[in-house]
């Protein structure tokens, strides 16, 4: 008898589930204080973290005609990171969501504010 | 003359360069370690800032708690259609000689009866979908809010300060009064109480049968987002935290 894919197809071989390794906790005495909340972070300070494929987290928005730039992922001081910007460029229109951590930029500078980027942060 | 000079924070984290003001973010929280049930704390350890200290975003809970109460829905509306066939197929009066309008069989929905033209039918999954990375900001939030707001205890170690007290969260014995006694001493009436645990505890289940509503006792892979919120006291061992923190740590 000749096998047929019908047959074949309603078979269900069952996966084992991936093992989750539980978080591994560092020891209490590799640990600087500096690592700790209250070092200072967030005041008048910032950190913008590169993407998994260690990309700027810089993109173009389109919204029809619109074009915007948009900075994703920063942590901390949002309002000192437009100033810090607007002192590179004082023509950049910026809004700022506090929140999300997100910055918009009126118009394409997506080009500009990775070189900024790329000159002044180049050890993130 | 004295030599003035402006002391420094030491706690100051600045490596700014150049044109913009980098700092580093914080790492790691420390979290206290206690025994149950006297919960007294007897070490720290470190754990991920991302998942204890996370600022506090209302939406990712709000999408979180959405998308878990659409999953559990059962979808058990029925309304009756014309596959249904409430009444005979019969057609009710002759096509041509009434003087009337002619009609088909009483399951017609134009009819005054509680059939509809489209219902929903049974079976139905009401269930949305949500990026599991904002599902699992949600679980890094909710644990936050809990944490900073010192609902969150973690059980956990290796000392105990009493030969009562153990490092996991269960009782000794399975009887009311265990759980009676650990609300008294801990001023916990009226309280939602959440047991976390690693694995399943009987002693703890059985204790807190009582109480009802106010406590509820769940298996690490059971507890949902929902559930930490409405906790008012969160009590976890460590390698359930240390699953959940492997688990829901994708950025």
């Amino acid at each position: 008898m000749r096998a047929s894919l019908v047959s074949l197809k309603s078979v269900r071989i069952s996966v084992p589930q991936a093992v989750i390794k539980p978080y591994e906790i560092p020891a209490l005495s590799s640990i600087s204080h500096n690592e700790l909340p209250n070092n200072g972070f967030g005041n008048k300070n910032y950190f913008i973290q590169k993407t998994q494929y260690k990309h700027w987290p810089v993109y173009l928005k389109v919204q029809n005609t619109k074009l915007t730039t948009e900075i994703k992922r920063i942590k901390g001081d949002v309002s000192q990171f437009k100033k810090d910007l607007l002192a590179l460029n004082p023509t950049l229109q910026i809004t700022v969501n506090n929140t999300a951590g997100y910055v918009n930029i009126k118009g394409n500078v997506v080009d500009e504010i990775k070189e900024y980027f790329d000159k002044e942060l180049s050890n993130i | 003359m004295f030599k003035q000079s402006i002391r420094r924070l030491a706690t100051e984290a600045s490596t700014s360069t150049g044109a913009f003001h980098i700092g580093q973010p914080p790492k790691y929280t420390l979290a206290s370690l206690r025994s149950f049930p006297s919960l007294e704390p007897h070490t720290f350890v470190p754990l991920p800032a991302s998942f204890l200290n996370a600022p506090n975003r209302r939406d990712f809970l709000w999408s979180a708690v959405v998308y878990e109460a659409d999953k559990a829905r059962v979808g058990s509306g029925y309304v009756p259609t014309k596959g249904d066939k409430l009444y005979s197929n019969k057609k009710l009066r002759p096509q041509k000689g009434s003087g009337k309008a002619r009609v088909g069989d009483a399951n017609s929905p134009t009819r005054d009866n509680a059939i509809k033209a489209h219902g929903i039918k049974a079976p139905h999954d009401w269930s949305t979908g949500l990026p599991s990375k904002i599902y699992s900001k949600a679980f890094q939030t909710a644990f936050s809010e809990q944490y900073k707001s010192g609902r969150l205890f973690v059980i956990g170690g290796d000392n105990t300060s009493n030969e009562f007290d153990t490092t996991q969260v269960d009782f000794k014995y399975g009887y009311e009064e265990a759980t009676k006694q650990f609300v008294k001493a801990h001023n916990l009436q009226k309280l939602n109480l959440l047991f976390i645990t690693d694995a399943q505890r009987d002693n703890l289940i059985n204790s807190t049968e009582f109480i009802g509503k106010k406590a509820s006792v769940l298996i690490k892979e059971a507890v949902e987002v929902r559930d930490l919120l409405k906790a008012n006291r969160i009590y976890i061992e460590l390698p359930a935290l240390q699953w959940f923190i492997s688990k829901y740590s994708l950025e």
